[in-house]
């Protein structure tokens, strides 16, 4: 799996995004905002020595790319199944090429509550998302990302029986970007958001939808109670970080937007996925000791594998730096036996 | 920064990031990569480093902390410091001049 | 009749009847018929009843928990152990009465608190406890901040020794370096931070000692607090003047910080408060602001707290006294309560339990069964109310409740509609509760009715 980063820039405003960073300074350095065709090419080129028959594309906004249609068709033109990452407010243009593969072609994944509006969606916005479904029916999986406690999930459900878009919620939990600078939730909130989630879980079951967990879940932010009814309800249950590859722009790939500026590895024409993993792993490797809580030292579930330690953001953001300064004399370190490791003071 | 004459200062070079967890003190050197975990007294004096307590200060409460004379926990903190030096985790810093 | 079915509570609002059971785990809202047939049901003991409350009278007639009793026996499993570094403190908060010098109070000596510590973990041991609890109180317990960062790591370290779990909580003022607060928020399981409110309520309550502003720093220890492990209660004075701006500090706190509980206090006027002209709030519009702010918490999946209306747990003290908590002065006495000795001995109690000296703790026996008898079970004022087994009569100190029964004040008024309201808002009346509170002499039939059992003498419905 890699996500290849298409379009450096995005019409709406989602407070919680963690790709914000990324593409602020990507507007600074004045780098073209969209994936040049050549470089396209390339990044195909990269998904078929890596074995990959799948292409991921997300953003910013990958809809917004001038030459979206031309991308959909060099990627179908390799066999690939197409996944666009979106805000589901698209173009006509962009909409039409989509609608025109087939369900089993293209997966649509569509972010519900992304909004200009720091408050949440709109209405006008909410519609015209409508709208975008029921035009790609089973193209589309609908996305949730839960950045605050006081979230609500129950007008998921009338919109999958609405749209014939696929019976499926994929729910993300708002994680940080390494500054922080975005809205997201804290840790001390997972249990107040497991139990919501757990509840809707339940309901969606019942009108036959189920859920997926996207990254940075973690095992103990749902009681026993509460995974039970998971499990039951056919959730995709998963307490995974992982590095993702999103690739972006200029040819590096990242561990995954939120660790942009701290885990990456070039992008070169010999590389495979798998041998970017294996190095992005590698310089993930000292902080995954750690986990988003401090009891992840001590969790049975993180020492057997089960659960990751939540996200990788989230666990560096834990780490500062150590402003330590402490003055010996240096007699005292003479008289302790250290004299020979001492230059001593005049 | 430089030291008082006649004394050594140590510090924490910036690559160096830390976290506190429920049973110990996790301190990462990023230029290596290297990983280095504390525990008990050497976690509880990197707590009071972090909290700027001066030297003799330290010596007090390690004291007190493990039930030591004064010139036990002296010596027991020198160590650390040094242990700390030789793993990268402090630098000591150039003394002044004249 | 069995006994717990004594602590079966029927109080009227609007035209029903809300009957409570704390001991039965019950709440439920019924008419005035209903009410009848349930008084009915249970004096009869196992005559047959209506069908509609049945299920009600079922689970009443049946033994429910045990009623929360005082403890007896030997002192083996203590509640915490308290250590009070300090009385002194860096703020002049224009409402409290505490009369230990601010900067001038003596410090607790770091072999004494050690000693504590060791004599509270050779006790834990001797009864084979495995988890110790250590609470750190002031003044400002910070303020001796050298005592707590020695206490921590000392207690840390023995408890790893001995494998057991030790657990920390402070109450502060939350004025210090951000470093410090890191500190605190890495050692602590749970802080109580006051704050009153966004800046201009803050700076007008709890000024610095030289009547500076101490908003910025306290709210910044706020947010790395909430942005790490710690537990965060934050706990807020509401007086006249804030009352009506509960709901908006609700949201503000919801939206700013990540405390896992807002609790919020009413003023206890003192001749300091009273000079800064601010008074209690009026108990009927706390309530009314209560109930809109845990509202706007609740969406945040933060509760909210009235410390005497909490509903959680059912006891018969409201505070660690006569629940064996040990709590050490600078000196060395320890004692039940950390108010002082002159704020107790006013209302004629002995909160002394002993000393620590070189041999350990010194504990007089009687001393402890003296205040392991100072329950809600002996207070006249509490007898016959729904709300005995959570507030319990609320502070020994600060709430007098040497009154005839029923003869509420004002902190039982607020403590009753506080009470009435959570119990209607987890039955599902958001409305009814808006209504009952709106109209002053709905609520007033609820919040003065002198005696609330069921199934006294008097008719209750």
């Amino acid at each position: 799996m890699a996500n290849l980063v298409v379009a450096g820039a995005c019409n709406l405003k989602c407070v919680y995004c963690f790709a914000g960073d990324h593409m602020r300074a990507l507007k600074d350095s004045a780098a073209p905002a969209f994936i040049a065709l050549e470089a396209f090419e390339a990044r195909l080129d990269f998904l078929d020595r890596s074995g990959i028959d799948e292409i991921r594309l997300i953003g910013g906004e990958p809809t917004l790319h001038p030459h979206f249609p031309e991308l959909i068709r060099r990627a179908r033109r390799r066999g690939k199944h197409i996944v666009v990452f979106s805000h589901g407010l698209l173009s006509a243009r962009a909409l039409a090429c989509l609608e025109a593969l087939s369900p089993d072609e293209c997966t649509v994944l569509v972010n519900t509550n992304a909004t200009r509006f720091p408050d949440g969606p709109k209405e006008e916005e909410q519609t015209r998302r409508r709208a975008t479904l029921r035009r790609l029916g089973p193209r589309a999986l609908l996305g949730f990302t839960i950045y605050r406690t006081d979230f609500r999930l129950d007008f998921l459900l009338p919109l999958v029986i609405e749209t014939g878009c696929r019976k499926s919620i994929r729910l993300g939990l708002a994680q940080p970007c390494l500054s922080g600078s975005n809205v997201h939730l804290h840790p001390k909130q997972y249990p107040v958001v497991g139990r919501k989630i757990a509840a809707f879980a339940r309901r969606a079951a019942g009108a036959g939808v189920k859920l997926e967990f996207d990254c940075g879940f973690v095992r103990c932010m749902f009681s026993e109670t509460d995974l039970a009814a998971l499990r039951e309800a056919g959730t995709d249950l998963g307490w995974r970080c992982n590095p993702i590859l999103d690739v972006d722009l200029s040819g590096q790939a990242l561990h995954c937007f939120p660790l942009a500026d701290k885990l990456q590895a070039p992008l070169t024409d010999s590389v495979d996925a798998a041998s970017l993993r294996t190095a992005l792993i590698a310089q993930a490797q000292p902080y995954r000791l750690a986990g988003i809580y401090k009891e992840c030292s001590t969790c049975p579930f993180k020492a057997g594998g089960e659960c990751m330690g939540g996200c990788l953001a989230g666990t560096l953001r834990r780490f500062r730096p150590a402003t330590i300064r402490v003055v010996v004399s240096a007699d005292t370190l003479v008289t302790a036996g250290h004299a020979s490791s001492v230059a001593l003071a005049g | 920064m430089s030291g008082e004459a006649g004394a050594v200062v140590f510090s924490c070079p910036e690559a160096v990031r830390w976290v506190e967890d429920a049973d110990r003190v996790l301190v990462v050197d990023d230029r290596s990569g290297e990983t280095h975990t504390l525990r008990g007294a050497e976690a509880a004096v990197w707590g009071w480093l972090t909290l700027a307590y001066p030297y003799p200060k330290l010596v007090q409460l390690l004291a007190a902390l493990l039930v030591l004379s004064s010139a036990d926990a002296e010596q027991r903190l020198v160590a650390i410091l040094q242990d700390w030096r030789a793993a990268g985790l402090l630098q000591m810093l150039e003394p002044p001049h004249g | 009749m069995l006994t717990t079915q004594l602590d079966i509570f029927s109080v009227p609002v609007d035209d029903k009847f809300l009957i409570y059971a704390p001991l039965h785990n019950l709440a439920a809202l019924v008419d005035r018929k209903a009410a009848r047939h349930i008084r009915a049901g249970l004096q009869s003991g196992s005559d047959p009843v209506p069908a509609a409350v049945q299920p009600i009278v079922e689970q009443l007639r049946s033994p429910g928990a045990p009623a929360p009793a005082p403890r007896t026996g030997p002192l083996d499993d203590p509640f915490f152990l308290g250590l009070i570094p300090t009385r002194g403190c860096n703020l002049g908060c224009c409402y409290c009465d505490f009369a230990a010098p601010k900067q001038s109070s003596p410090v607790m000596d770091l072999s004494l608190a050690c000693q504590a510590l060791d004599a509270y973990f050779d006790l834990l041991r001797g009864s084979g406890r495995r988890r110790a609890e250590v609470h750190f109180f002031g003044g400002e317990p910070f303020y001796a901040e050298t005592v707590v960062h020695l206490a921590v790591e000392y207690a840390a370290l023995r408890a790893r020794e001995l494998g057991m779990a030790v657990r920390f909580e402070a109450t502060t003022n939350g004025v210090y370096s951000a470093a410090r607060c890191h500190w605190i928020a890495d050692h602590f399981d749970t802080i109580v931070l006051s704050l009153d409110g966004p800046a201009e309520i803050q700076d007008r309550q709890r000024p610095a000692l030289d009547g500076r502003s101490t908003f910025a720093v306290v709210a910044r220890n706020a947010k790395i607090l909430s942005g790490g492990s710690v537990e965060l209660i934050l706990r807020v004075c509401v007086t006249n003047e804030t009352v009506t701006r509960m709901p908006e500090i609700a949201r503000w706190m919801g939206r700013e910080f990540c405390p896992s509980t807002v609790c919020f206090e009413t003023l206890t006027a003192t001749p300091r408060s009273r000079g800064a002209g601010l008074t209690p709030p009026v108990p009927w519009e706390f309530a009314r602001n209560f109930s809109a702010a845990a509202r706007i918490l609740g969406d945040y999946g933060i509760e909210t707290v009235l410390s005497t209306a909490d509903l959680r747990t059912s006891r018969v003290n409201f505070c660690p006294v006569g629940r064996d908590a040990l709590i050490v002065s600078p000196d060395g006495a320890v004692e039940a309560c950390y108010l002082l000795q002159e704020d107790w001995e006013r209302r004629g109690l002995n909160m002394r339990l002993g000393r620590l000296d070189g041999h350990g703790l010194q504990i007089d026996p009687e001393a402890l069964w003296r205040v392991r008898r100072l329950t809600v079970l002996e207070k006249p004022l509490c007898a016959n109310c729904l709300c005995r087994y959570h507030c319990a009569g609320g502070c020994h100190v600060n709430h007098n409740t040497a009154l005839p029964v029923g003869q509420f004040d004002a902190v039982c008024i607020q403590t009753r509609l506080v009470t009435i309201t959570q119990l209607l808002n987890q039955l599902g009346q958001h409305r009814l509760v808006d209504e009952w509170l709106a109209d002053r002499a709905m609520w007033e039939a609820s919040a003065w009715q002198r005696t609330d059992r069921l199934c006294g003498e008097e008719m209750r419905v």
